[in-house]
């Protein structure tokens, strides 16, 4: 029975100190409480209007949390979770609370916030003191304290990617006293990103001040891929320098994707440069390596090696300089570029490219080059271009000729049974044949040509014409067909139709100078059989063709004026053109002083054999004094004269054997052969050089 | 006498030898005509013209002798004179005729081009004869047909040659 009074005691002498603790707790939490809110509310008024602290919690000796901190002072309203301050009282006679560690919690600030590299005063403001006066008469003073930002988040306009902006997260101390400044953070990519490449990038910075400059360590990452950034930013507090050296390790490409339809397959690329200049003119210089990378274009396989690009990009005026691009695409052709793109919202470019042929039999012999020269204007989206386009082959010596498209509006139309669609237009075709003379490039020949348009498909490497249209001199060029270019194989089946080209006293400088008139009608098939084959029909109307040496000579030696120069003549030529032999199965001419019916054969090597059937009116003939009396001679009367006449040998040295000829043959009875050997001689000598 | 100074100046004899109808001469006769015409060379004694004929007969006398490299070295030393008749056929020609024989298919290419490098018109006559006669006293008729060459050395067919 005494065990009961002692068991209640006991409990109630446990309870009842629990109980008034568990009150007071509850008394201190609920004071405290009050007096967080009463803090807060107090220290808001104390800052002034604009300043919004939510409570102030859980504050120690020199030690404050704020939470809930809205700032909607100026043009920057922003928020934080919570501020963690640290502070020292060392300087409260000077009515100043010194602070010496303010770390802010998850910042937020309205979007469409300017995002700016930091002026040059800015920059050196991170290390300098700040003494910020309150309404109240202290003054806030940062000297010497770390003043971190943890889990900063906003958003930032895209530059390069109009209306798309990029989400960002990042944390940044500066330690005043040690002059030291680190930040890492990340940046979401809102726009699509294809590859399946992850959608962030990470960064990470450590900065020390030694002396008047900074030193740095800079770090880069996205996905497997890394850069590694490290420096110098000299008298960065006054006017700030960079020099900052950057690296890559060797960076796979595989399964990065370009326009929709290019996919790498391999290669691993390694970057370096440097970023130099002052804060306001920064110049970012990149060199990229590649050894050998391998490409899908839609179903074909295209080999890229010894890719390298050294190219440079200032900031201030946003411009790009390619310096030197070079690669070989598929072991055959060597493109080396350079060139400059400005403004990037709405990029102007000047390229130019150089296309070296590399042959299969010698790697190490190289044609000379194919230039193309690209000037104009990129409309967004990236879909439309203006400009000009200069296509300039290389002749023998130092003779080149030029294709220059002027105007062009070319136009990427998107995609049409799986074929990517391009459309180009332009005012103006100029065809030139020029020589180098006198240190600069002379012109030959010209012809212009007017509008033309072009509607045509790309897939891997098959291009398809699906509507090529030149007009010019009254008439039109037609091309329509496809070509497959690939280094095993290539495919090419174009049909060009040229209707009415109607030339007038047009003066052809090269290879011979020569005038001519007369309308083309032609058409012709190009194919692909070990190198280009051409076949087709070419027709001239109302032909003439004055001024054309050899021609002058042969009348000036024979005596007949009526053949110095063609007129109102008739040809019709049927060819098949090709690199192992070439056939010029008729030859036809047709005017009131000759008429002609030809074909000739052309190997490879550059033989030529051929047979010309040629009837002259008796009238014409007669004009030389030479074959007045040889016709007396051989007494012939006959209205037209033929002859056939064999050709055979090399093109510059060409043999002629008078086959048939009823003259020639009347002459034989009647001359001496020393007569006959006397006019073959005389002849001989008249056409030596 | 004759055989050890044909060895000693002649250098290596090629396998397949040259079937060149050259007029038959009394080898001692040949030799002694070879060195006076290669002392004529070496010291310059020549009548005027006669420098290119001095060549040609030597490079003769090596072919005669099927001593191949000499004669081609003295044959491509004689068209360095760029000589106008048609003796520059013949060497060309007779290189062909080595490059031939040695296989040097890319030399007979270019040497063609060397022998069909020349224009003319015939007119009453399928072909024109050109004759020559060398200082070795061999006698070349040459017929340039608009389609290929034919050659005759002392009235007996040497060769034709077709593109």
């Amino acid at each position: 029975m005494h065990s009961k009074p002692s068991v209640f005691k006991a409990i109630v002498a446990i309870s009842v100190p629990l109980l008034v603790s568990f009150g007071l707790i509850f008394i201190f939490l609920e004071f405290s409480t009050f007096l967080s809110l009463r803090m807060a509310k107090v220290l808001s008024a104390a800052l002034g209007p604009g300043y919004a602290i939510g409570r102030v919690g859980n504050t120690s000796n020199h030690a404050i949390r704020l939470e809930d901190v809205n700032v909607s002072v100026g043009q920057w309203p922003c928020s934080a979770q919570e501020i963690e301050i640290k502070y020292s009282l060392r300087n409260i006679l000077k009515r100043q609370i010194v602070l010496t560690s303010v770390v802010v919690k998850s910042p937020r600030y309205m979007r469409g916030l300017p995002v700016e590299i930091p002026a040059q005063q800015d920059f050196g403001e991170l290390f300098r003191k700040k003494i910020y006066p309150l309404p109240s008469g202290i003054s806030l003073v940062i000297h010497e304290a770390r003043v971190c930002f943890k889990d900063l988040a906003g958003t930032v306009p895209n530059f390069l990617m109009q209306g798309y902006d990029e989400n960002f997260n990042l944390g940044f101390c500066v330690d005043k006293k040690k002059k030291q400044f680190s930040c890492q953070g990340k940046v979401h990519l809102s726009r699509p990103v294809q590859n399946n490449l992850p959608q962030i990038f990470k960064f990470s910075l450590k900065a020390e001040a030694v002396g008047p400059d900074l030193l740095t360590d800079f770090k880069v990452g996205y996905g497997a891929y890394t850069l590694l950034f490290s420096g110098v930013v000299a008298n960065f507090l006054h006017a700030p320098k960079f020099n900052l050296q950057f690296n890559s390790p060797l960076m796979p490409l595989v399964g990065w994707k370009f326009f929709n339809n290019i996919e790498l397959r391999s290669g691993e690329v390694s970057l370096l440069g440097r970023i130099t200049g002052p804060v306001t003119d920064l110049n970012l210089h990149t060199e990229m390596i590649m050894a050998a990378a391998e490409a899908f274009i839609d179903d074909d396989v295209m080999s890229l090696k010894d890719f390298s690009l050294r190219s440079d990009y200032a900031f201030k005026t946003a411009q790009l300089s390619v310096e030197h691009f070079q690669a070989t695409v598929d072991d055959s052709i060597l493109i080396e570029a350079g060139g400059t793109l400005k403004n990037l919202s709405a990029p102007e470019f000047d390229v130019s490219v150089k296309l070296k042929e590399i042959t299969e039999e010698d790697p190490t012999k190289k044609r000379d080059p194919f230039f193309v020269t690209v000037q104009g204007q990129l409309n967004r989206p990236l879909r439309q271009a203006r400009g000009e386009v200069s296509l300039v082959w290389p002749g023998p010596g130092l003779r080149r000729y030029i294709c220059t498209f002027q105007n062009v509006s070319a136009e990427l139309k998107g995609e049409k049974e799986d074929r990517h669609i391009v459309s180009l237009v332009t005012d103006k075709i100029q065809l030139m044949v020029q020589d180098f003379e006198g240190e600069q490039w002379q012109t030959l020949q010209g012809f212009d040509f007017d509008r033309a348009v072009f509607a045509a498909g790309f897939k891997g490497k098959h291009t398809y014409i699906d509507r090529g249209e030149i007009e010019g001199y009254s008439g039109s060029v037609r091309i329509r067909g496809s070509v497959y270019l690939n280094r095993q194989y290539s495919e090419c089946d174009l049909n060009i139709d040229v209707e009415h080209l109607n030339f007038a006293e047009i003066n052809v400088l090269y290879p011979v100078n020569f005038q001519i008139s007369g309308i083309f009608n032609g058409m012709v098939h190009i194919t692909m059989d070990n190198g280009l084959v051409a076949r087709g029909f070419f027709m001239a109307e109302h032909f003439s063709l004055k001024s054309f040496q050899p021609l002058e000579k042969t009348a000036e030696f024979l005596g007949i004026n009526s053949i110095r120069e063609i007129k109102d003549a008739q040809i019709l030529t049927d060819f098949h053109l090709s690199r192992e032999g070439s056939e010029i199965k008729r030859f036809d001419f047709d005017n009131d002083t000759l008429r002609m019916r030809s074909n000739f054969q052309l190997n490879k090597e550059g033989w030529l054999e051929g047979s010309m059937a040629m009837s002259l009116p008796r009238d014409v003939l007669a004009e030389s004094k030479i074959f007045q009396k040889l016709m007396a001679i051989a007494r012939q009367r006959d209205e037209q004269l033929d002859f056939v006449v064999r050709l055979s040998g090399y093109l510059d040295s060409l043999r002629t054997e008078l086959v048939e000829s009823e003259l020639r043959d009347a002459l034989k009875e009647r001359l001496s052969t020393g007569i006959q050997q006397y006019i073959q001689d005389k002849i001989n000598q008249a056409i030596e050089p | 006498m004759a055989s050890l100074l044909i060895g000693t100046i002649a250098g290596p004899v090629s396998a397949q030898a040259l079937l060149i109808p050259f007029k038959k001469t009394d080898p001692a006769q040949a030799t002694l005509r070879f060195s006076k015409l290669r002392t004529a060379s070496w010291q310059g004694k020549f009548k005027k013209g006669e420098k290119n004929k001095i060549k040609f007969a030597l490079a003769e006398y090596y072919l005669q002798v099927n001593d191949l490299f000499d004669a081609r070295q003295s044959l491509e030393e004689y068209l360095e004179d760029k000589s106008v008749d048609v003796s520059m056929l013949l060497a060309n020609i007779f290189l062909y005729k080595i490059a031939e024989n040695q296989k040097d298919e890319q030399r007979m290419v270019q040497l063609k081009k060397e022998i069909f490098n020349q224009k003319f018109i015939l007119l009453f006559d399928n072909y024109k004869k050109v004759s020559y006669s060398s200082l070795s006293g061999n006698e070349y008729d040459v017929h340039y047909f608009v389609d290929r060459i034919e050659i005759f050395i002392n009235g007996n067919a040497f060769e034709t040659i077709r593109f």
